[in-house]
């Protein structure tokens, strides 16, 4: 059994449902498969993300209605669910992005003004 | 919104589980194929690229639970899943399910059917339109208590009806009044017990009519035709439920009444416990009895109940009514007080409260101990199941999760038996209602008894459930997966989880064993008490109380009582027989002022008033202190004397010698008069040995205008034999007079003692099952502890430790437990044992003997349930014990 990993990722709370709905909006429709995929290359092996962890963020995004999700299949020819961002997921993504940003600067306004 | 929606989201979710479930599989092998395909075009063997795929994607059991409680409402949705885990476990292990389940129906039944007894008779208000609205009314007399329950009437007709027109502050005043009174003929007339009420009764309390009308305020004017109503007790005995009673014609006394309707069938008037046989206007009093009561100031014979208008507070009624009422005539020394009045004129409720709350209270604490036990039970099958828990753990299982599962296998037992336990107080409650004589025929169980079942069963299992479950998941995985199913040895929260309990059960059986204790002393003292008079065969009959007769004067000076005297005291058996009106232990009562010279009477009613014939003394064998008794020398007419009781003398004369002395029957002393002191008798308990020392002033019978009211016999063997003879002489001497009853005294006492007779043997019956649980309890922890320690006594043994020292070892771990839990129980006892003061008869609240035998009674049962664990793990043979290992 392995039991090294942490039970939850180390990815900041709330980020991971904001980099999903990024990726979508991006590269349009994606399996989950897909999904984790990209953003451990965009992240460049920074997040320390089981890829699991993904499933239970899609439920969550899908049950507040910013996804939607349908069977297709993948490019090795297999079933598999695809999800795709609705109009309410991009209304919640741009404010969402809005907010980070806004707390970015923020906090790099206070440590530039620290040093 | 967001929320609203995913809320919906998770509702369908926990329904559409199981094709969810497979959706979300399907998903993960897809993914997993897809991240191993990666892996292997980078060159892994199949098998490298599958281990390392599910390495990347991380543990699936503890996504996929994390993915579950997402979906659906986790609570339900895990609940679900607790349920059919439970049923599973119980299949597994029936002998502790069907334990368990049988100990709940028995603790929650008890508890159903004490509550069920308290919420028919003490808590339920009048089946009437909002009661809490109702106050009674009560007339009480200065530096008087009044005693007993308000089936005491309290007001004149004239009195009711000047407050009634000049009150502001109720919505109605409602007057009633019952009395007996025959339907028909002579000898063969029925006596009905019949409510006469004031033509706002029905409107005014808000009861309806099953069939018919009501009674109407136009009923209740002189002139109005005689109606009544029935009610539907007597509607079904004498009219089979039949319509056609409607206008049929009821002889009630001297009138004939035409039936209007009937009650509503929940209705039983205002008295639980004694419903009339119909309500007829208060108008038609004069019709029905020989007497006009009604236009009597003096005669008070109506109980009054107000329902106050909205807003306004009892308080405030209270004093304008007050005020009203002491500006009536008649009325000095008098007030008038409101008591909450929705559950009626008490009559039964106030003993079945006392006794039933007691009960309450002790069939609780019984479940608290089965709880313990069980609690007991539940942790030695935790630790049993320690390596699946183990499992479960290390799977990625959350401990709350696996404390939630514990705790549902608890709820689901708990679950059956509260429905067991509902089953058998629904099939007792009809015994119950039978034996005791409840008005509740064919009663079925209240809501809130089953309620309240659910609620003590929902506490129960979180009392034997939380505490185990919460030990048992704490544990060290590697020790819990390491332990194989034979030998797991017990953890150490374990073991005190289970000392704290039979500590419990220790404490709450001392606090038991001491109420029982209690009980029984105070029950051997009421037995034994002396009432002051010799209780051993002596005979009391007593005439029915006839008011009507009595007010018409028809007894007086009873011209039959000296030949009766003669007659009984030449029965064969009777050693002396004697005449009172007004006697101890009888139905009524008359009491008055008295005064010397010195002493003016303190209130209206200082003294009870007795008169007697002579030999009375004798007879009950009352001890004359100082002076003589009642003799034949006193006649109607001649010198009046009396004979004080030792509690007045000494109130009236202090250490002076009474006798020569006069007094008078007045407020203040008048020399009119006046009568002469010429004995003094030792006090007697009047009502009973619960009853104090009483005022009594004894008079004689001949020189009393009352009628005999009841007849002391004293016989020479079985006072049972000679009721037969008393009987045929009073029929034969007085066919008049109806006989209420003959009985030996020594029975009737017997008889007031069913209450405490109740509570003794109650408690001392849940104080021995207490005792049983807690051996069991102790047993079965030392037994358990004994089991985890087999090898290292097995080692001691084999070391030439002698068998004796694993009896010490046991001694010198438990023995400071037992002692400091039956401490705490003496504490608790002593603390308990002041709310319970009115229920013990001449037992101190800290009864420190009584105390000690309960501590002594508990240690020794500590010592035999630890002494035969103790034993058989001396007896091991230890090469077997290490072996076993």
């Amino acid at each position: 059994m392995d039991n090294r990993t942490p039970p939850h990722s180390e990815v900041p709370y709330g980020t991971l449902d904001l980099m999903v709905l990024k990726t979508l909006d991006t590269l349009g429709p994606l399996h989950g498969y897909g999904i984790a995929r990209r953003i451990e290359q965009v992240s460049q092996g920074a997040l320390a993300l089981n890829q699991g962890t993904i499933y239970p963020a899609l439920l969550r995004l899908e049950q507040r209605g910013w996804i939607d999700s349908d069977w297709g299949t993948s490019e090795n020819n297999r079933r598999a669910r695809f999800y795709s961002i609705s109009a309410a997921g991009r209304k919640q993504l741009a404010a969402e992005a809005k907010s980070w940003s806004r707390t970015v600067e923020m906090v790099n306004r206070l440590l530039e003004g620290e040093s | 919104m967001t929320s609203l929606r995913t809320a919906i989201a998770r509702l369908r979710g926990i329904f559409g589980g199981d094709r969810a479930d497979a959706r979300i599989d399907e998903e993960i092998a897809a993914h997993l194929e897809m991240l191993a395909a990666e892996f292997e075009s980078r060159g892994m063997s199949p098998r490298e690229a599958r281990l390392a795929a599910r390495r990347e994607f991380g543990g699936v059991a503890q996504m996929r639970e994390n993915w579950r409680e997402q979906r659906g409402l986790p609570f339900l949705d895990a609940l679900r899943q607790d349920l059919r885990y439970a049923r599973a476990q119980m299949r597994k292990h029936p002998g502790f399910a069907v334990t368990a389940i049988l100990t709940l129906a028995l603790g929650i039944g008890a508890n159903a059917i004490v509550y069920q007894v308290l919420e028919s008779v003490v808590y339920r208000p009048l089946p009437v339109r909002a009661p809490r609205q109702l106050q009674l009314l009560e007339i009480s007399e200065d530096g008087k208590q009044k005693v007993g329950d308000a089936m005491q009437q309290d007001l004149s007709y004239p009195q009711f009806r000047e407050l009634a027109a000049r009150q502001n502050l109720a919505e109605s005043l409602i007057a009633s009044g019952t009395s007996m009174l025959p339907s028909g003929e002579g000898k063969n007339a029925e006596k009905l017990t019949i409510t006469l009420v004031s033509g706002n009764y029905f409107a005014g309390l808000g009861a309806g009519v099953a069939v018919g009308r009501a009674l109407t305020p136009a009923d209740d004017r002189p002139g109005a035709p005689p109606v009544a109503v029935l009610s539907p007790r007597f509607w079904e005995k004498r009219f089979g439920n039949r319509p056609e009673a409607l206008g049929q014609t009821l002889a009630l006394g001297g009138a004939a009444v035409t039936v209007v309707g009937v009650a509503d069938a929940r209705f039983y008037g205002l008295t639980l416990g004694w419903e009339p046989d119909a309500w007829i206007p208060a108008a038609l009093q004069p019709q029905v009895l020989r007497n006009d009561y009604l236009r009597d100031n003096e005669n008070y014979w109506l109980n009054v109940i107000a329902r106050l208008k909205p807003g306004v507070t009892p308080e405030r009624a209270q004093a304008s009514l007050d005020a009203i009422y002491r500006s009536l005539p008649g009325t000095a020394h008098r007030h008038l007080t409101l008591r909450p009045g929705y559950r009626g004129l008490t009559l039964m409720r106030d003993g079945t409260e006392l006794i039933g709350t007691a009960l309450m209270a002790l069939v609780s604490v019984v479940l608290l101990i089965a709880c313990c036990n069980l609690a007991n039970l539940v942790l030695g099958r935790g630790a049993a199941r320690m390596h699946e828990i183990g499992v479960r753990l290390a799977m990625g299982a959350g401990r709350g999760r696996i404390v939630r599962q514990l705790l549902t296998e608890c709820l689901a037992l708990a679950a059956a038996g509260t429905l067991a336990a509902l089953a058998l107080a629904a099939w007792a409650w009809p015994e119950l209602t039978r034996i005791l004589e409840l008005p509740f025929p064919g009663g079925r169980l209240e809501w809130r008894t089953c309620l309240f079942a659910a609620a003590i069963a929902g506490i129960a299992a979180c009392i034997f459930g939380l505490a185990p479950a919460l030990t048992n998941t704490r544990l060290d995985l590697l020790t819990a997966l390491q332990a194989n199913r034979r030998t797991y040895s017990s953890g150490r929260a374990t073991h005190r989880l289970g000392r704290l309990l039979i500590a419990a059960q220790i404490a709450v059986s001392v606090v038991l064993v001491y109420g029982a204790g209690v009980l029984g002393r105070s029950l051997w003292n009421l037995q034994h008490s002396d009432v002051g008079f010799r209780t051993e065969r002596l005979l009391i009959a007593t005439f029915a109380w006839d008011q009507e007769a009595a007010s018409a004067g028809e007894f007086e000076n009873d011209p039959f009582a000296g030949p009766l005297l003669d007659r009984l005291n030449h029965l064969p058996g009777v050693v002396s027989a004697a005449l009172c009106a007004f006697g101890p232990l009888g139905n009524s009562t008359a009491t008055g002022p008295l005064s010397t010279p010195d002493h003016p009477s303190k209130a209206a009613n200082d003294v009870l008033i007795v008169p007697v014939s002579p030999g009375y003394f004798e007879t009950m064998g009352i001890r004359i202190l100082r002076g003589r008794g009642i003799s034949d020398a006193e006649r109607a007419g001649s010198h009046n004397v009396a004979v004080l009781g030792e509690t007045e003398a000494r109130r009236l004369f202090g250490s002076a010698d009474p006798v020569g002395r006069l007094v008078s029957a007045s407020p203040t002393f008048k020399d009119e008069d006046a009568v002469e002191v010429v004995g003094v008798a030792r006090d007697i308990r009047f009502s009973g040995p619960h009853s104090g020392a009483a005022a009594l002033y004894y008079v004689p019978l001949a020189q009393a205008h009352v009628p005999v009211t009841s007849i002391a016999v004293r016989t020479a063997g079985d006072p049972d034999r000679a009721a037969s003879a008393v009987r045929r002489v009073l029929r034969e001497m007085a066919p008049g007079r109806e006989i209420a009853k003959i009985e030996p005294v020594a029975e009737t006492v017997e008889g007031q003692l069913v209450n405490d007779y109740l509570l003794a043997f109650s408690t001392s019956g849940f104080s021995l099952l207490a005792l049983a649980l807690t051996a069991l309890g102790i047993y079965g922890v030392i037994a358990y502890a004994m089991v985890g320690r087999t090898r290292e006594i097995g080692i001691r043994l084999a070391l030439g430790a002698p068998r004796i020292s694993v009896a010490r070892m046991v001694a010198r771990e438990y023995f400071p437990l037992v002692g400091a839990s039956a401490a705490v129980g003496v504490v608790v006892a002593v603390g308990t044992a002041r709310l319970a003061r009115g229920m013990v008869f001449g037992v101190a609240p800290n009864d420190y003997l009584t105390l000690a035998g309960a501590a002594a009674v508990l240690a020794v049962v500590a010592v035999l349930a630890g002494w035969l664990p103790a034993r058989r793990a001396s007896r091991m043979d230890p090469i077997v014990a290490l072996r076993e290992e």
